[in-house]
């Protein structure tokens, strides 16, 4: 355990700083042997060291600026999205300081939690309120949440009769309409049509001009160097490279062995 | 401007810096919208809806009322036995329904713990209280009984109140147990089940509690469920309480099932309290 009054003689942070992360890390256990019947926990339940520890993260720190755009690279499983998490506070890291300063608003994970037999409607509302929006305040959203995802039409239809792009674009909608200093977006562009693309470029921009801060997580490296100033390169949980976004993309590639175009 | 900082020795980061009161409101407000959408869940796909709220305890209780007030019977039965069979087969509805909702919360909303930071515990206090409205909407079938009965209700009818609430802290404390447990190991479901099973034939649902020995009754009442019923009936049908135990009038021996409920309410809540920061990981 990290003791609350290490946090003083830590360095202090300094004001610009919007998210700060201190050699933290997470690992999964993986059990070796499921053991997930009553019967093994009856027979050997002091038996608990049997895990695995499957490290994801492995003591990543780097510090955002408020009102930058920041990326984050790197092939399928080598901990973007567990990154996401720990800094939105889902996940408890089990080393290292995760501090952020200012509301967040994470999109992770194609979505915020959508419960397919309800309406999008409803969903925005138990979205919504779980992302803090108040009573009022979703009432003065509402349509405009709605005519950003461009679903006025299926507005009162369940989501499982909607297709993934559309689940997304409400995800996204929602997402920004709650009142954030920071926003976490995993791998949105990757899903939504051309058009929506652009209109997801188009908020960047919007939140760069207000002043708010973004962490995209893309394994499509085109996207980080077209939308971050800055950008790091994990690898295996580590971070392999951090700087500028284009030269950690040109890094990346160049690992990954994919010829630059 | 806020600010938030996790380390190993915070609970769930919340998204805010708001004051105690401010975070008790935005709890209230999330657990009713995810009550709302719960019974929505519950009803919107069905045609008939509501009436299965009182249906199917109904229905329960017609059989019970023919196989044991009709075709066996324990002895004689005690006089209202058909008030005192619907009294027993509502709360055990809402004892067994709150229960395995509030177990099977946490799992269930694993894809909203995965996505969002939010008050982990919104989610089975939603369960539990989907429970209790549902069975609120279910005392129409009391009061009718109660009516049909001839019965006129007297003030002390307002310690029911207290005996409710009881009976739903006894629930939310056992969902919370058995959540968390349901958590790391999906057996527990199956186990329940079978220990519902038995509960049902342990408390004096259907026979009349005096038809059990003198000493088994006082184990009995150990179970908060038993001795809530028993004093449910007790005020009800029975102001001189001359059929049920001495036992639901007041008796220091009745401070023990309310114990029972304190101690596993606050099991529940400290199971909850130390788990939940891996519940997103573990679902």
């Amino acid at each position: 355990m990290v003791p609350r009054a290490s946090l003083n003689s830590d360095p202090p942070i300094a004001a610009s700083t919007a998210i700060e992360l201190r050699g933290i890390s997470k690992a999964f256990r993986i059990p070796h042997e499921r053991r997930d019947t009553v019967r093994e926990h009856f027979l050997h339940p002091a038996k608990r060291t049997t895990y695995e520890a499957n490290a994801v993260l492995r003591n990543v720190s780097f510090s955002i600026k408020k009102g930058e755009r920041f990326g984050v690279v790197g092939r399928n499983g080598s901990g973007k999205t567990t990154l996401l998490k720990a800094i939105a506070g889902i996940y408890r890291v089990d080393a290292g300081q995760v501090i952020v300063r200012g509301m967040l608003s994470p999109f992770i994970e194609l979505g915020v939690g959508f419960n397919m037999e309800l309406s999008a409607r409803d969903n925005v509302i138990i979205n919504g309120t779980l992302l803090g929006l108040s009573r009022r305040e979703l009432n003065e959203r509402f349509d405009e949440i709605i005519a950003f995802a461009e679903l006025e039409r299926f507005v009162d239809q369940r989501l499982k009769n909607y297709s993934s792009g559309m689940q997304v674009r409400l995800a996204y909608s929602v997402a920004i309409q709650v009142p954030f200093d920071i926003l976490l977006v995993d791998e949105v562009l990757a899903v939504g049509d051309a058009k929506f693309q652009q209109k997801c470029a188009r908020t960047f921009d919007d939140f760069q001009e207000a002043g708010k801060t973004l962490l995209l997580v893309s394994h499509s490296p085109t996207a980080i160097r077209d939308y971050c100033d800055r950008a790091i390169l994990l690898e295996d949980g580590a971070v392999v490279s951090i700087g500028p976004a284009d030269e950690v993309v040109d890094l990346y590639y160049e690992r990954e062995g994919i010829a630059t175009s | 401007m806020t600010s938030l900082v996790s380390d190993l020795s915070e609970p769930i980061p919340e998204n805010t810096d708001a004051s105690r009161v401010e975070r008790a409101k935005r709890v209230w407000r999330l657990v009713r919208v995810l009550t709302g959408m719960d019974i929505k869940l519950r009803y919107g796909d069905s045609a008939l809806g509501y009436i299965w709220t009182i249906g199917k305890p109904m229905a329960l209780f017609s059989i019970l009322y023919v196989v044991f007030g009709r075709l066996v019977r324990f002895g004689t039965p005690p006089p209202h036995y058909a008030l005192y069979l619907v009294i027993g087969v509502m709360l055990w509805y809402f004892f067994a329904d709150g229960v395995t909702r509030t177990m099977g919360s946490i799992v269930t909303n694993g894809s909203l713990l995965r996505k969002l930071p939010f008050p982990r515990l919104v989610i089975p206090l939603a369960a539990s209280l989907t429970s209790f409205i549902t069975f609120g909407l279910g005392l129409l079938a009391i009061a009718i009984f109660i009516a049909w009965n001839g019965l006129v209700p007297r003030l002390d009818w307002l310690v029911l109140i207290l005996e409710v609430l009881e009976l739903y802290l006894y629930i939310l404390g056992l969902g919370l147990v058995l959540a968390v447990m349901y958590v790391r190991l999906r057996d527990v479901a199956q186990v329940w089940e079978l220990a519902l099973q038995l509960l049902f034939f342990l408390s004096p649902i259907v026979y009349p509690f005096t038809q059990v020995p003198a000493r088994w009754r006082q184990v009995m009442l150990l179970n908060p469920f038993t001795q809530i019923m028993q004093d449910v009936r007790s005020i009800v049908i029975y102001p001189d309480h001359s059929v049920i135990a001495a036992h639901a009038t007041f008796s220091p021996l009745r401070l023990l099932p309310l114990l029972v409920v304190v101690f596993v309410l606050g099991l529940g809540f400290f199971l909850f309290k130390r788990e939940e920061p891996w519940f997103p990981e573990r679902v």
